[in-house]
Formats: structure tokens, sequence, C-alpha cells
């Protein structure tokens, strides 16, 4: 138990040297690269003295050291600075579009392990057969397809073939349940507002089923190869021996001790989803963070895609701390 | 005295790719190894369309960028891919994307590959706080969502091949310095190193000439599997704008422009460009898996 404290606290001491390259990262990509933002929102025939002036006011006319100070003492308080476009507080905007991108992530996970885990098992167990080989090929097919263009696609058949579910957006207009926590299944649900229920939940179906296919690509294939592992354990061979039935040998034995590897994956799989949750969002007109982050780059408002960049590299670093936990907690070999 | 050191290494290299390779395929073909066919059919696919990129002024019919036709016209004898709404021959513009689309995913390639290997090499073979304080960099952007990297350093860098290059590069030499660095690792081990430190081989010596050629063929499978991946965050670079300037033909350009005429049911103008990525990907990773099962003697095993 001390030595799974003494982990913990190390590893959440690490994450600060982790989180502050990153946040360095993003400050120098974003800041010292060529690209001069005031001449990048309002052309390049802008009188000088007004750049002068605007540079003044956005703080850009100091030395680098000192606005990287500046930058991080702000972080520390909150301030991820104020939006040039909207002249409202960065961080107020990406509250109000993040739950949007996390309805989304959620669904689609659910879809990803619906489809992935499944087909993941089945192609173990078919192992070098035509069936594997299908599921492998069938794997590399949903991965090698540009998110974007599946989500587009999808929404080609409905347009064809007249189905009635919604291309785009996230709820019918003056269908929005009661404000509580922004996720909107969620609040509906806490209403007990069906309607609006229904509603979300068909403008989910066509992201999350995107985002979701893309996903169970990786799924598929980390579950094939961990479920192949541990099928060659000795405590498999001896359940067979047992003359236990198949299927009861892939679930209970195998497939048990082959899903918890996968929580390793866990951290790749997000940066995944955050990623392909940028790209899908765009394509359904989806109001998340990804969206927010497009709109941003479209009219060149700097401080926000610093502060949506931002976001990302704490979300990470949080995500990856808290996977390398669950992982202590599950394997005692562990430790520091 | 370095000029055979280095045909040596070179061709000892060789001799154990082909002799894997050799192995392999004698051993499996009887047993109809699945890998080898995934192997040809991935280089079939990226043949077909290298040689789209490299002939492809030949091969298109009319200038991709002019208007050669009334706009919207499904594919027809004399559009075999149909206009677009400007009336430029989507065919035309399908041939060029794939020179856009390989020839910057090989410049990625070569700078991630020229930043990567090299900082690997050395953080691996020195070690020490240099090692950790690189690692800990490397681990730190390698974490972070490649396309949304990708994205800061594009919108910053500003349109253009090479700029979309570089900001590709940045999101996958970390790939290529984790592979090396851990090669390096377990490769600066060996007795063959122990014997050339001790005939007084300098450190640059034993780093180009004793362990670069033994970790260079993880990076073989590693760049396949990059590739595909690379081509894939630049296509998504220029969906969301800020990947090349729209006069270069080019996919992701091109499926995103046919996004907004979906409801007039122009299914062409997006469904081609978007197979151009499609198969370009699944070429690029049907090769690297491959390449991986044969090269590797672990996953042989499986």
């Amino acid at each position: 138990m001390v030595a799974l404290r003494v982990y913990i606290v190390m590893r959440v001491l690490l994450m600060i040297p982790m989180i502050l390259i990153l946040l360095t990262v993003v400050f120098f990509t974003l800041r010292i690269l060529p690209g001069d933002p005031v001449r990048a929102m309002y052309g390049a025939k802008i009188p000088p003295e007004v750049a002068e002036e605007l540079l003044a006011e956005w703080g850009l006319n100091k030395p680098w050291h000192i606005q990287y100070l500046d930058y991080l003492s702000g972080l520390l308080h909150g301030d991820f600075g104020i939006s040039y476009r909207t002249k409202r507080p960065v961080l107020v905007e990406i509250f109000t579009y993040f739950p949007a991108t996390l309805e989304l992530s959620i669904f689609s996970m659910i879809v990803a392990i619906l489809v992935g885990i499944p087909l993941g098992v089945y192609a173990a167990h078919k192992r070098g057969k035509l069936s594997d080989c299908f599921c492998r090929i069938l794997a590399i097919s949903i991965y090698a397809m540009p998110i974007f263009w599946l989500g587009l696609m999808l929404q080609l058949m409905v347009i064809i073939f007249n189905i009635p579910i919604p291309t785009g957006s996230r709820i019918s207009p003056l269908k929005e349940p009661t404000h509580i926590t922004g996720l909107y299944v969620l609040d509906s649900l806490l209403t007990g507002n069906l309607d609006s229920l229904i509603d979300a939940l068909s403008h989910l179906f066509l992201p999350s089923l995107t985002l979701g296919l893309v996903l169970s690509g990786v799924i598929t294939r980390m579950t094939r190869s961990n479920m192949l592992d541990t099928l060659r354990a000795d405590y498999v061979t001896a359940a067979r021996a047992r003359g236990i039935a198949e299927w009861r040998v892939l679930i209970k034995y195998a497939f048990r001790n082959a899903i918890l590897p996968v929580v390793t994956m866990t951290g790749l799989l997000f940066a995944l989803l955050l990623a392909g949750a940028v790209l899908t969002e765009n394509t359904f007109n989806w109001p998340g963070l990804g969206t927010y982050l497009v709109t941003c780059i479209a009219n060149r408002d700097y401080p926000a895609i610093q502060g949506v960049i931002t976001f990302y590299a704490l979300i990470v670093g949080f995500v990856s701390l808290i996977v390398d936990i669950v992982n202590a907690l599950l394997d005692p070999r562990i430790r520091y | 005295m370095n000029r055979t050191n280095e045909g040596k290494s070179s061709s000892r290299f060789k001799g154990a790719l082909l002799q894997s390779i050799f192995r392999f395929s004698s051993l499996r073909s009887l047993k109809g190894g699945v890998e080898w066919y995934m192997m040809i059919v991935g280089m079939l696919i990226l043949v077909f369309f290298l040689v789209m990129a490299i002939f492809a002024p030949f091969i298109s019919p009319y200038d991709p960028n002019a208007m050669v036709g009334k706009p919207f016209l499904p594919p027809n004898s004399k559009y075999i891919m149909g206009t677009n709404q400007l009336g430029q021959d989507v065919f035309s513009r399908f041939v060029w994307g794939s020179r856009t689309s390989l020839l910057i995913a090989g410049l990625s390639t070569v700078i991630a590959f020229i930043i990567g290997v090299p900082l690997g090499l050395v953080s691996g073979f020195i070690g020490g706080k240099l090692d950790r304080v690189l690692s800990m960099i490397m681990d730190a952007i390698y974490a972070f969502p490649g396309l949304i990297l990708a994205i800061a350093v594009a919108t910053m860098l500003g349109p253009g091949i090479l700029n979309v290059a570089m900001s590709l590069a940045v999101v996958y030499a970390p790939t290529y310095f984790r592979v090396i660095r851990n090669q390096t690792l377990s490769v600066r081990e060996q007795l063959y190193v122990e014997a050339a430190k001790a005939l007084g081989a300098g450190r640059m010596t034993i780093m180009s000439y004793y362990i670069f050629p033994n970790v260079i063929p993880s990076v073989v499978v590693i760049s396949s599997l990059c590739i595909a991946d690379a081509i894939l965050t630049a296509a998504g670079l220029s969906f969301i704008g800020v990947g090349i300037s729209p006069e270069i033909p080019d996919w992701g350009y091109d499926v995103s422009n046919g996004q907004r005429f979906l409801t007039y049911r122009a299914w062409w103008i997006i469904t081609f460009p978007g197979l151009g990525i499609l198969f370009t990907v699944i070429g690029f990773s049907l090769l690297g898996e491959s390449l991986d099962e044969i090269l590797n003697p672990k996953l042989r095993e499986r």
C-alpha cells in the first residue's frame, strides 16, 4: 500500500514537467514561429501605427520570455486569455463547447467497444482462417478511412435513401433540455424530457457511428493480439482439457485476461478519439470544441486557438495520469 | 577503412533482410501465409498510385484546374468521374491529387527521419540526463493528439506543401525517436559493440557503423505505418482548411469542397478523392503490417 501511494505521488509530480513541456511546445509553435497575428487578422495593408498599437494591447511586443511567463502565470490563475473575435474569456467559451465533445466521445466509445471487441475476439478465435483475414482487412480498411469522408458518405446515404435521421447539429431548435450538465442526453434523462431525449439521440447517431467505427478498427486489433497471447496460455489449455465449452473458454478465461492490457492502450486511444472528434464535429456541424477550434483558425483568433490547444494538452496530461494510476492499481508490479 | 566498414554493414543488413524474407516465404507460402499476400497487395496498390503520380501529366485527360465542361456533370464517357461545381474534371484532379498526397507523405517522412533518427541514436547511446530530457520531450509530443498538433503548427506556418510536410514531421519525429532509441539501448549492449570499443573506435564510428545499420530495419516498418498515418493527417488538415492552397489538386481539399454539394446528390465529387486517400493508406498499412510480421521474429510465432 505504501509503495502504491509513493507511486501515485511520484506520478502526479511527474505530470508537472510533462504538462509544462506540452504547454511550452504549444506556446512556441503559436508565438515564435513566423506569422503575425495582427496582419493575419486585419490583412497586410494595416497601417504600421495601428499594428503597433494592437501588438501592445495584446502584449505581443514584449520580449518572448516575458510573454511566456505571462502566459504561464495567466494559466495558473485560470486565465486563458480573451478571444479577439467574441471579446469573451476563452475559458468560458471552451466550457460552453466542451460538453458537446464529451457527449460525442462517450457515445463513440460505446459504439467502438460494441463493434471492436466482438470482432477482435472472433478474429482471434478463427486465427489464420479466412474469416480472421477478413476481420483484419476490415480493421485495416476502417483505420485507413479518412474519418470525415466516412461521415460524408454516411450523410450521402441518408440523403439518397431519404432516411429520416438528422445529418447536422446537436439538437432540433426549441428542443434543448434544461441546462444541468450540458450533456443533452443526460440532461433530458434527468428532467424526464422524453421528446428531447429522442431528438438528442437521433442527432447523436451518425456522428457517434462515424467516430466509433474508426476507433473500433484500433480496438479490434488490440483485442485480437491480446487474445492471441492469452489463448496460448497454459490455463486456457487446461480449461480446454477439462472439456469446457469453447465459447466459455474464450469469454471466461481468455477474454478476461486479454482485456486488462487494453487499459494501457487507453491513452493512445484517447488521443485518437480527440483528434477524430475534431474532424467528426466539423463534418456533422457538431457544436463542440473541434468546430470551435476550426472557427477560431478561420478567424485567426490566436488567443482562442492557443487556449483550446492548451486545454487539449491539459486533458491529455490528466488522462495519462489517470491511466497510469489505474494501471498501477491493476498491476502490482508497476511501482517505483 | 571507413568505406569498407560501411560496405560490410550495409551488405550484412541486406543479407539479413533477404534471408528473413526468404525464410518467411519458403516456410509460410506452403501454409498459405496471409502476410505474404498482404504485402503483395499493398505493394500493388502503392505501385499503382506511384505510377499515377509520376505520369500524371500523361494520364490526366484535362488540366486539373481548368473549366473543361459544364458543372455538376455525373460520371459519363467524356468525364469518367464527372465534373465538380467549377466544371473541372474530377478524374484529372484525382490523378494529380495522388502526386500531392505522395509528395507530402514522402517529404514529411524524410524530415521526421532527419529529426528523429539522429536524436534517437544519440539519446539511446549516450544516455544519462540528455536521454531523460529528450525522452520526456518526445513522449509529451507523442502523447498529444497528432492532428491537433499538426493543426497548430500548420496554422502558424501557413499553406504550402513544404509547410504541411513540416507540421506532419513534428508529429511523427517522436515515433522515429522512440523506436530508434529503444533499439539502440539493446544493440549497444551487444558483443560486437563491445569489441568495437575495445578496438578503440570513437563514439561517432560506433554509432554510425555499428549501431545505425542494426537499428534501421525497424524504421522500415515504422515509416510505412507512419506514412499511412501522415496521409490521413494531411487529408484532415486540408479538410479543415489549413492545408495546401486550393490551386494544387488535393484529395482532402476536394472532399471538403464537395461537402457543400451533398444535398445536390453530387456523390462523385467526394467519393473518388476519398477512395484515393483510402486506398493509398490501405496500401501503406498492408505493407507496413506485413513487413512487421516478416521482420519481427517474435510476432512471427503467432
